[in-house]
């Protein structure tokens, strides 16, 4: 008896698109080329190598990243099944015109990422999917519906909740386009419920740490094939869990490896903790220090924390040989310019060895985004402009121009060459943090020189004639500081 | 003396520099927005007309709830990308998100964006320029009071 046979089905092929950060634009690209070496890009898009790991069987995977291409990336249907976008807030207008034009070919598209996370009614305008949160919980659920023609329109990671976080596909991608090639996640979620984070917004205070075999094969095979030996750990809160921190610790020490990562400041509670991980290669942790204000970090929602133990903190982080990147955020109601000010003094005063202050952005999601969007104070809702460098809500201790000149008065104050000295010392000489204070330094001097703009300084708010000034360093036409656009 | 010269001084360093006019009249051309003496208002809001009479002290009045529209018949098709709503004296009166759509034949409506309020003046920049001889404002979320349109501007 002959039997029918049908031919195997060939496998649906899955595009995930990074699209473009309009971050890459904010600067003149000829200076990033020189921060970073001529790589394309700063971090490879491991979100999409996590959900190009997760496919299911039956489909394959590819991954475009508009960030470095040469040119904007041609929708264009032929051979691939779906398309698969994730994208934080700042891309998603990109993403929307991506999509846009990929259903308009008759092609499935699947949206995720922060932004759609966030905003899964909006995002649903322009996807026939939205995968919200993690894509290890989504995206193979989505892909397999889709196969049976029962897809849904959003997949909800917390219908799945453990399963467990992916090792990504870095094959995928090409090494020498990125600067980072090789951040590796070790955990997910973060406890803590910030005010600003997106975070909390999308996982609750659930936080999950991945297996550390799984991390510990990670850093060996890109050992091996790349021969890297340092590594970004890209996690919101790597010591969230001091004992799993531990471990993790432990476990990668005998990899002789140099890394960084990123903390809550409550890692200096556990000096057993903070020499583990200088004994297993951390060189540098950033810390989400937000203000050294009291009243602001109760506002940030960062009841954790005494703002006035944070000197003796970071002083115990750098007693166990650990370079500190504090993060401040300027523009919270309670702020003035001179608060912002204070918080370099005292970033300055703490000696740590890079620091960087954001616009406050109420990412949608967050608890600020609700307050602000409540009071009418959200002044766009043009997501490129979602960036740390624009202002998009009306500030109520500083004006607009006020709070921009403020962000760059503080780059420049911290970075210059003087108060890098006063940080940094000669003796022990700090190589990397001296050739990372000047190239900012350097950057931005550049980056002024080129406009023919004044370089911004807190003297200029104090000073007669102090909106021409700050007009002037803005490059705003006129000196009415009303003007925000 | 001294200080009433130094009053007029004030008076005329700051004579201007009160309250701008939001909107200017357009020359005519193709596409260009008609003059607001030729556009009619209708809608949902009670007494829409208020808000392009050219008087802050008058407004069209929605309602708390939410769902309430506000249309404008340009006249002819015309080309704008941004509008602007005086919520006059109600300075909670916006929408905490508000719909714009176009169209050119005042049945067939096209959403143009979908964007939040803002407190006293809300102005909205639309993605990309939308051509529409008819505009349709409707509240898809109420704010934190009742919407009031004192004046309507677009360019």
């Amino acid at each position: 008896m002959i039997q029918a046979s049908h031919p195997p089905r060939r496998p649906r092929r899955l595009r995930l698109i990074n699209p473009r950060s309009p971050l890459t634009t904010i600067s003149m690209p000829e200076v990033i080329q020189k921060m970073t070496f001529s790589r394309r890009a700063l971090f490879m898009p491991l979100n999409l190598a996590i959900c190009a790991a997760v496919v299911p069987e039956g489909w394959e995977p590819e991954i475009i990243d508009e960030n470095v291409l040469e040119q904007p990336h041609v929708p264009d249907a032929r051979g691939i099944d779906a398309v698969g976008i994730g994208a934080m807030t700042t891309q998603a207008n990109r993403a929307y015109e991506l999509s846009d034009a990929y259903r308009a070919l008759g092609v499935k598209v699947i949206l995720g990422g922060i932004h759609a996370s966030a905003l899964p009614e909006e995002a649903l305008q322009h996807a026939d999917i939205v995968c919200k949160g993690d894509a290890e919980a989504t995206l193979p659920h989505a892909l397999r519906d889709l196969d049976a023609g029962a897809a849904m329109a959003v997949y909800d990671w917390r219908d799945h909740p453990d399963t467990p976080i992916a090792s990504p596909r870095k094959d995928l991608l090409n090494p020498k386009d990125y600067l980072v090639y090789n951040p590796i996640q070790t955990t997910r979620g973060c406890p803590h419920g910030c005010t600003f984070c997106t975070t909390p917004s999308i996982f609750g205070r659930r936080f999950r740490q991945r297996s550390i075999p799984a991390i510990v094969e990670e850093v060996r095979e890109a050992k091996e094939r790349h021969n890297s030996h340092t590594f970004i750990f890209s996690d919101d809160d790597l010591a969230g869990n001091h004992a799993w921190a531990m471990e993790l610790c432990e476990a990668i020490r005998p990899l002789k490896i140099r890394w960084a990562s990123q903390c809550d400041i409550l890692v200096s509670r556990s000096d057993k903790l903070l020499a583990a991980m200088r004994a297993s290669g951390c060189q540098g942790l950033l810390l989400g220090l937000e203000s050294p204000d009291p009243r602001t970090l109760s506002e940030a929602g960062k009841r954790y924390v005494k703002a006035e133990e944070y000197l003796q903190r970071i002083a115990k982080i750098h007693s166990h040989g650990i370079s500190i990147w504090g993060s401040f955020i300027l523009g919270f109601d309670g702020m003035r310019w001179q608060d912002a000010m204070r918080a370099v003094r005292f970033a300055q005063r703490s000696g740590i060895a890079m620091s960087c202050y954001t616009i406050l952005t109420p990412f949608p999601g967050t608890q600020v985004f609700e307050q602000y969007r409540r009071e009418g104070r959200l002044l766009t809702t043009d997501w490129s402009r979602y960036n740390g460098a624009s202002v998009v809500y009306e500030p109520k201790g500083m004006s607009i121009p006020e709070l921009r000149h403020a962000q760059m008065a503080a780059f420049r104050e911290f970075y210059h060459p003087s108060s890098a000295f006063r940080r940094l010392r000669l003796l022990p000489f700090k190589r990397n943090g001296w050739l990372a204070n000047l190239a900012v330094y350097r950057g931005l001097a550049y980056y002024y020189a080129r406009k023919g703009r004044p370089l911004p300084s807190f003297a200029d708010f104090a000073s007669p004639g102090a909106q021409a000034r700050i007009a002037a360093s803005l490059g705003e036409r006129s000196a009415a500081l009303c003007d925000w656009t | 003396m001294r200080n009433v010269i130094l009053a007029a001084a004030a008076m005329l360093l700051t004579a201007g520099c009160g309250v701008q006019p939001v909107y200017r009249e357009t020359s005519a051309g193709a596409g260009t927005i008609t003059p607001r003496s030729r556009w009619t208002a209708a809608g949902s809001v009670t007494n829409p007309r208020a808000a392009i009479d050219g008087n802050v002290l008058t407004t069209a009045a929605g309602s708390a709830e939410g769902g309430d529209t506000l249309e404008l018949d340009l006249g002819k098709a015309c080309v704008f990308q941004t509008i602007v709503l005086d919520h006059g004296e109600a300075e909670q009166g916006f929408a905490a998100r508000i719909e714009v759509a176009g169209s050119l034949d005042g049945s067939d409506y096209r959403t143009e964006y979908v964007t939040v309020g803002q407190r006293r003046i809300t102005t909205i920049l639309l993605p990309r320029p939308a051509l529409a001889q008819h505009v349709r404002l409707r509240v898809v979320e109420p704010g934190p009071a009742a919407w009031t349109v004192a004046e309507l501007y677009l360019q």
